[in-house]
């Protein structure tokens, strides 16, 4: 890719232009950086060290303290952790193990019904979740669901699944059918053509969409919330407002530390499949 | 029934029309595969449609038929009422100041984060190679979880040791520490500015892509005609980046009209209402005052307003329009 600037006129570079860009992009680098920096900071000093003034922008001792306090609390924050990973997770496999087969049928195979389907799945990913877990919640507690990993999957999936099946179904739609063709006139079934053919192809589009449905499930917090009501099924999301949010709420340097282990998987998530999250939103903007 | 399929053969994107007429009809016919592989489509939908069915559509018909009960979460005897749910929902003052939070907020922080955004863009693509992997770092704020977003700002603009209260009496912007999520309009701020600072770099990366995207040929008739930069931007750039603005401000926008996780953990929806966004009288009435069949009814309200913009998304996006 060639940045915009090499295929423009020379002249249209002033420098006194590109020291402005310069200054802008300092400016916005600290208002995206500082942020996060300031998390690290109050996650590592001893809490004493925020109330000093004036205030101090770096640590005088760093300390651990924080983190440790998160073993040892009272509010069973590794707890909280586990469950998002273990629900996040299982919204992945969820999701992969139906969206796949979905999204082929979608781009490949005729059936009744299969425009309006798809403009349904469509808009069921835009829905306002909170407008879901109000009746969700009367229809899990009919079926025993309030309250169990299942439950949180299954509400978890109300964004997810949808979601999956059209970044599949677009992505296949961009493969020549000829590749699936050869194999069909070679024997192969139809099961098969998807398994051997067209599975390796789209390889992109299924880390987008894994990637897509753990960030989701790791980041709710609206269906934790309503959903769950033992400390024993909570995530991080609520259970960092359960423990910070209230009588402990001096406990700026707990939060941050708890705030950083948070946030920490959905950097690693991030940084790792970086590519692919780009291509699945702009290539869903760009080619549909 | 064939003609329904014909026009499905017809719709369908990226599908190759060349080949010999015998093997084009029978592909219009039975899709890709052969007669005896349609079977197939059904167990293959299945699981998804029945999941989407579970946790989307069955919830979506129960919210209308809460919306015209008298019902409790708590009590289980339930009574039909007609529209008396919506017509409380429609009298009640709180609707109708939730609705014109929920149009400020999404305005200003989709605004906002559409400008930065742009501009980021912009600079970001005027760098030299060496310096792509700050694209990376500016992406961060948007891998930050909303509720930690929302923690993080809540700590900077706190009372007492908030540090954009520090930062801002030093810069003399400000004589004393402000209780920011404290008073009713710069609660409204904090909880803005949370939102531009997460949503930000999503535009960003939506028009690095649209910028990369500009065929060179574009650029180089511009400067073959002695196009300046300010024309180059006017009259190519912005142009070929309308797409790709208008398919991300409406979908932002709907994350925007419904974000629950920075308000709620920011505010919950305080002082005074002040930051009571609809999706967040939803859930107070829903889930703290049990007055399920007025939530239902505000959800049922809700509902449209979001179907309206979702079907204008869909439609975008099922036409590919490129503008």
């Amino acid at each position: 890719m060639t940045s915009l600037l090499e295929r423009l006129p020379r002249r249209t570079r002033s420098r006194a232009f590109n020291v402005a860009v310069g200054l802008f992009l300092l400016v916005a680098l600290f208002w995206s950086v500082f942020p996060i920096y300031w998390m690290l900071v109050t996650a590592v000093r001893p809490s004493v060290e925020l109330f000093q003034r004036p205030l101090q922008l770096w640590p005088d001792v760093i300390t651990l303290d924080n983190f440790r306090n998160i073993l040892s609390g009272s509010t069973p924050i590794p707890r909280f952790f586990v469950n998002s990973l273990g629900t996040s997770i299982a919204t992945v496999v969820l999701t992969l193990s139906v969206s796949i087969p979905a999204g082929f049928a979608f781009s490949r195979l005729r059936f009744r019904l299969r425009g309006p389907l798809y403009v349904g799945l469509l808009i069921a990913q835009m829905l306002p979740l909170v407008v879901l877990v109000l009746p969700l919640y009367g229809l899990f507690q009919r079926v025993g669901l309030l309250d169990t990993y299942l439950g949180l999957v299954l509400a978890y999936s109300a964004f997810a699944v949808p979601f999956g099946v059209w970044l599949i179904k677009s992505f296949i739609d961009s493969v020549p059918t000829e590749l699936e063709e050869a194999a069909l006139v070679d024997g192969c079934s139809m099961a098969g053509a998807l398994r051997r053919v067209i599975l390796p192809v789209i390889r992109p589009a299924i880390l987008a969409t894994g990637a897509f449905a753990f960030l989701d499930a790791w980041n709710n917090l609206l269906f934790p919330l309503t959903l769950t009501s033992s400390l024993e099924f909570k995530t991080l999301p609520p259970g960092i407002l359960l423990a910070f949010a209230g009588q402990f709420k001096q406990d700026w340097g707990g939060m941050m530390a708890t705030s950083f282990i948070t946030a920490l998987p959905v950097v690693i998530v991030f940084l790792v499949f970086r590519r692919h999250l780009v291509d699945g939103l702009t290539g869903g903007a760009t080619k549909g | 029934m064939s003609t329904t399929r014909r026009a499905d053969a017809d719709a369908r994107p990226g599908g190759s029309s060349r080949g010999d007429p015998d093997k084009e009809a029978a592909r219009i016919a039975g899709g890709l595969a052969p007669p005896g592989h349609r079977r197939l489509a059904w167990p293959m939908l299945a699981p998804a449609l029945l999941i989407v069915a579970a946790v989307v559509a069955l919830p979506v018909l129960r919210v209308l038929w809460l919306s015209v009960h008298e019902t409790s979460l708590i009590r289980l005897d339930q009574e039909f009422v007609g529209l008396a749910n919506f017509r409380a929902a429609i009298g009640d003052p709180a609707l109708r100041q939730a609705m014109w939070v929920t149009g400020a907020y999404t305005l200003f922080s989709v605004g906002l984060s559409t400008v930065f955004g742009l501009a980021l863009a912009l600079a970001l693509d005027r760098l030299p190679a060496g310096w792509r992997w700050l694209q990376g770092v500016f992406i961060a704020p948007w891998a930050t979880s909303a509720v930690v977003v929302a923690f993080l700002f809540l700590y900077m603009f706190d009372v007492q040791v908030g540090v954009l209260n520090e930062l801002m009496v030093r810069l003399g912007v400000l004589q004393d520490y402000v209780s920011w999520v404290g008073d009713t309009t710069l609660a409204f701020v904090a909880v803005t500015v949370a939102t531009v600072w997460q949503m930000t770099p999503f535009f960003m990366l939506m028009f690095l892509a649209g910028l990369q995207a500009i065929p060179r040929s574009v650029l180089d008739a511009a400067m073959v005609d002695g196009a300046t930069g300010l024309h180059v931007f006017r009259h190519i750039t912005l142009p070929y980046l309308r797409g790709i603005l208008v398919i991300a401000v409406t979908l932002m926008g709907i994350r925007t009209l419904n974000n629950f996780p920075i308000i709620w953990t920011m505010t919950q929806g305080g002082p005074v209402r002040s930051t009571t966004t609809t999706v967040i009288l939803i859930y107070r009435q829903a889930f703290q005052q049990f007055e399920i069949g007025e939530a239902a009814a505000v959800s049922v309200i809700w509902l449209v307003v979001v179907l309206v913009l979702a079907t204008f998304y869909a439609r975008r996006v099922l036409t590919g329009q490129p503008t």
